[in-house]
């Protein structure tokens, strides 16, 4: 046996970081990604998660990808008044969907078609749908009227599932608040958008990996009840967390919410011929960028990151041709605050609590 | 009434005919008005904006087009203390058109089916508002309140709108097949008051004159006899619509719009 030979021998140049990472410039990375759930013009896409998501959306909508839109605008509103209601966001207006448990719980009801009056939130007279409290900007004149329009919703969302070949969905984070007599979670904490928050009924949460790893499963089987054969593909949103509520600082909080995710999302595509891991968490977070794809306040991603990333993804699934995507990542106006390069991030409000 | 006559000039499209051929009719009735007529046919309208403090069209179709029907094609703000747009296409249509494709509950028909999704009223509000200002109607009276405002002025601004089709429409099942529905489906009530109420909240600092109640049939109609008898907007002669006009209302309506500018101003 040759002494000189041994596994690291023959690698290509990927395999090592200098060639593979130090040396490469960070937006024009090859490589790293060969798809496993391949996907075409043709192939009919739902898409979920947490903001970073809506750029998934949007770049394969650019591409000319059929991705589903359960409630598009059904009214003439201007596209910002429409994307501020929720419309045209994701495959369905559900709003930000940040948890795995989040998104375990909306197909339970949409396979159920249950609602409840305890999940509305009030506010100053108007009404929320309090698992999606985001999606009506002026809320809704009574808790009647939030479960009329949950139950369409619902409706909406299984007919669009029952069609989804697949399901596109990004993990935003680890942190939830859970209301502790029913167990569910909720997309923000109470009192943010609406609702009043009550800490010997709302208590904190800061989801596991082995939780991760039950809600991924339990999602999978939910989707696949819609549609035998959906497939999966997941990503982790490389955008911080706004605020911590761990009792961390915000930065190992991020830290560690990110690398649970990270491995929750790796493990579960490694482990399912049907569901697939797109790394874009790795190509905003590049080291090699320096920070480039960040926005000055460290936390929002650059157009340049998204159209990287996006682009990256349609090159690699065939798409790219097809079209550029448009990330439209301006920055947001003073009163914007919680629509950022483009997208709509609910966790944003909590900023205006910092001090 | 005291002191002089208030300086009124009404603006509109083909529905202005109604008020001109009302004041022709008696233009003693009112007065407390000097009324002046800007008409245009179509959406000459659009075309006139605020430069200079009067109001001029910036396309010479539009000008031949208001010269032909006035004599003349601008209007300086500081001559008037009102300012009435009549009809151009603010009325119960800007309801309808977001009705088509959404229903929100509070309507009789929320829960029925059909191919309209449920929407919140909140949104359909909007949406009622956002086809207000877009309107030929909506967007003159704006930018003629902007122009007022601009110029330190105090002048009123008032929409008057359009009138609901008359209910001889239903001889014209196809045409008015939507309002039709919404008749049938019971939901005249609701919507005139959402179109009413969005129209106040789309209109800051416009008088809206609804469409006087005496007039109305189950909320989405004129009563037939505001109707028949309509005429053209034209310079000065008298030609009226034909019989399958239902659309247009006629002098007596119209006399009960120069009613309400007159109860209205200040």
């Amino acid at each position: 046996m040759d002494p000189m030979t041994h596994p690291y021998s023959d690698l290509p140049p990927e395999a090592f970081w200098r060639s593979g990472v130090a040396e490469v410039d960070p937006a024009a990375l090859t490589s790293f990604y060969v798809p496993k759930v391949k996907i075409g013009p043709q192939t009919r896409i739902a898409t979920a998660g947490s903001c970073f998501a809506q750029h998934i959306g949007r770049a394969l909508r650019g591409a000319g990808v059929a991705v589903l839109d359960a409630e598009p605008a059904p009214v003439a509103l201007p596209e910002a008044t429409a994307r501020a209601f929720g419309y045209g966001l994701f495959s369905g207006r559900y709003g930000n969907i940040y948890t795995v448990r989040q998104l375990v719980q909306l197909l339970q009801d949409v396979q159920t078609g249950e609602v409840s009056e305890a999940f509305v939130w009030e506010k100053a007279g108007r009404f929320y749908d309090a698992l999606r409290p985001g999606v009506e900007a002026l809320g809704m004149d009574s808790p009647e009227e939030v479960l009329f329009l949950r139950r369409a919703h619902l409706a909406a969302l299984g007919r669009m599932l029952a069609e989804a070949e697949v399901f596109v969905f990004t993990l935003g984070l680890t942190e939830a608040w859970i209301d502790r007599p029913t167990g569910r979670v909720f997309q923000t904490c109470p009192g943010v958008i609406a609702g009043q928050f009550d800490p010997a009924r709302h208590v904190f949460h800061n989801f596991t990996l082995p939780e991760l790893r039950a809600d991924l499963q339990l999602a999978f089987d939910l989707l696949r009840g819609f549609r035998k054969r959906m497939r999966m593909i997941l990503t982790v949103s490389p955008v911080p967390l706004t605020a911590t509520a761990s009792g961390a600082h915000v930065l190992p909080a991020t830290m560690h919410s990110k690398a649970v995710l990270r491995v929750a999302a790796g493990e579960f595509a490694g482990a399912h011929r049907g569901v697939d891991y797109f790394p874009s968490y790795e190509l905003v977070t590049n080291p090699a960028a320096r920070g480039r794809f960040f926005e000055a306040n460290q936390r929002s991603v650059t157009a340049e990151a998204v159209q990287m990333v996006m682009g990256a993804f349609l090159a690699a699934q065939g798409l790219a041709e097809a079209a550029a995507p448009s990330p439209e990542a301006t920055p947001p106006g003073p009163g914007e605050d919680a629509e950022e390069g483009g997208v709509i991030c609910e966790d944003l409000l909590l900023e205006a609590f910092s001090r | 009434m005291i002191g002089p006559p208030r300086r009124v000039l009404i603006l509109g499209n083909s529905h202005i005919a109604a008020v001109k051929a009302a004041h022709a009719g008696a233009p003693d009735r009112w007065p407390g008005l000097a009324v002046t007529f800007a008409g245009g046919h179509g959406d000459a309208l659009a075309a006139l904006v605020v430069q200079g403090g009067r109001l001029v069209a910036r396309s010479e179709a539009a000008a031949e087009n208001l010269r032909l029907l006035n004599d003349r094609d601008d209007w300086g703000l500081a001559g008037y203390d009102v300012f009435v747009v009549v009809g151009c296409q603010v009325g119960i249509y800007r309801a309808l058109m977001p009705y088509r494709a959404g229903r929100f509950l509070g309507l009789p028909s929320a829960a029925q089916p059909g191919p309209a999704v449920p929407v919140s009223r909140a949104m359909f509000g909007l949406a009622v508002q956002e086809q207000v200002v877009r309107s030929l109607g909506g967007a003159l009276a704006l930018r003629i309140r902007a122009g007022i405002e601009a110029d330190g002025l105090a002048a009123q601004v008032m929409l008057a709108e359009q009138p609901r089709p008359s209910f001889d429409c239903r001889r014209s099942r196809k045409k008015f097949a939507g309002l039709l529905r919404a008749r049938r489906l019971g939901d005249g009530a609701v919507l005139t008051e959402v179109f009413e109420q969005e129209a106040r909240a789309a209109l800051p600092g416009i008088t809206l004159l609804a469409q006087p109640e005496a007039t109305r049939h189950v909320g989405l109609f004129t009563r037939p006899r505001y109707s028949k008898g309509s005429v053209r907007l034209t310079a000065n002669r008298h030609i009226e619509h034909p019989e399958d006009d239902f659309i247009h209302a006629n002098a007596a309506y119209g006399a009960l719009v120069l009613d309400q500018i007159a109860a209205a101003v200040g």
